[in-house]
């Protein structure tokens, strides 16, 4: 949620309805961007923040409900009124069941429609305002150790997830962008650094491939290791910085960087695409340690 | 994540919905493998509700590729992301197969 929350997005396959409603609410200091098509409304809730939605229920591409039950398969928490002709009990207590904010019916009135904004936006900050602001902090941060027989991505995206979203206005874009370079540092600390896996054991089928972890994670030797994970908010810089150090031999991460750095060319070989892509979807990639770190800063936009 | 799988005559459409991470890229792998036994030529993936793709499940695909289109297939990311598609074109792999935005 923005802090003012005056992000609107209004969804209607009707241009005329679009057209009032963006002159309506403009003129009312909202920030409206409009579309006419669910999918591309979902693209467009993936590249920026909106407080609001305004969703008519019967949108050509995707029913208005349907809309709102992917946004909360999404996690995405944003506020959404709906339009309706009419409304029958069932869609209604869906709608209910599935978070809707409030009913708008047809014929719009304009008075009721900012009346229901400005209730959900005053419930919507009241909400914010019990949670932390990231506004009182100069820097936060989480960090964790991670034992390798109960590595998994699928808490780490649990726990990081909440995090950012705590702090800051991500768009579902960013969010899942960190988390591709999350996935990528840890994926590497976890299949280089810790268990030392060779080219073809990676390319194993999983069956074969879980056998062999399974394995390695009987020596104590490897069971032993560590992988240490931290993520960075610094305000003052407004940049994300996320660690991953493990206690494997390391790598020889030069002649890697340099391919990287170079550029990109199709790379059919099972090597060196996560760190390609760690380097394109990050401002700076930095290993020290002899290959057992690796730090990736992202700048957010303002 | 969730991947659904449809045939119809000689054509085939995975479409992905959620996190492609390290974690489930095996899931993809079985379901790419479970296409290249059967004697399907086309293969459409739809990635649009895919949030994100790791570079493990990249690998997957490109195995799968250089493999399908050995025995004659023919694949095509009919719709995807904005995240995947600039991932796709950042990698080239859209000079192996078509990828469409959506």
């Amino acid at each position: 949620m923005t802090e003012q929350f005056n992000r609107i997005l209004v969804v209607d396959d009707n241009p005329e309805i679009l057209k009032d409603l963006s002159t309506l609410l403009a003129l009312h200091q909202y920030q409206v961007d409009t579309t006419t098509s669910g999918y591309e409304a979902i693209r467009k809730l993936k590249k920026l923040c909106y407080d609001l939605v305004i969703c008519d229920i019967e949108i050509p591409d995707i029913n208005g409900l349907d809309f709102l039950e992917k946004l909360r398969q999404y996690n995405w928490s944003q506020e959404v009124i709906l339009i309706t002709g009419y409304l029958e009990r069932d869609y209604y207590s869906r709608a209910i069941r599935l978070g809707a904010a409030d009913f708008i019916s047809k014929p719009i009135d304009s008075k009721q429609l900012l009346k229901s904004i400005e209730a959900v936006k005053q419930r919507s900050l009241l909400k914010h305002n019990h949670s932390v602001s990231f506004e009182a902090f100069e820097e936060a941060q989480i960090s964790y150790v991670i034992d390798p027989i109960k590595f998994s991505h699928k808490t780490i995206n649990q726990i990081m997830n909440p995090f950012l979203s705590k702090y800051l206005d991500l768009s579902q874009d960013t969010l899942n962008e960190l988390l591709i370079c999350a996935d990528e540092m840890l994926t590497n600390a976890y299949f280089h650094g810790i268990l030392e896996l060779t080219k073809e054991e990676r390319a194993l089928e999983y069956s074969q491939l879980k056998e062999i972890i399974v394995q390695k994670l009987n020596h104590p030797s490897i069971s032993s290791r560590r992988i240490r994970f931290a993520i960075v908010i610094n305000k003052e810089e407004n940049s994300i910085r996320m660690t991953v150090e493990d206690d494997g031999n390391g790598f020889d991460y030069t002649n890697y960087l340099q391919q990287v750095t170079e550029p990109t060319s199709l790379n059919l070989d099972c090597y060196g695409r996560g760190l390609t892509m760690l380097y394109h979807l990050s401002d700076s990639l930095v290993y020290s340690n002899g290959g057992r770190k690796v730090e990736i800063t992202r700048k957010l936009s303002s | 994540m969730e991947i659904d799988m449809k045939v119809t005559d000689n054509r085939v459409l995975l479409t992905v919905r959620g996190s492609l991470n390290s974690d489930n890229a095996p899931k993809l792998q079985e379901k790419l493998n479970e296409v290249l036994k059967t004697d399907i030529k086309y293969l459409d993936i739809d990635f649009f509700e895919c949030d994100n793709i790791c570079s493990t499940a990249i690998g997957k695909l490109l195995l799968f590729y250089k493999d399908f289109i050995s025995k004659g297939g023919e694949m095509e990311v009919i719709r995807c992301s904005t995240t995947i598609y600039e991932l796709f074109n950042m990698l080239k792999l859209n000079q192996l197969f078509t990828v469409n935005l959506g």
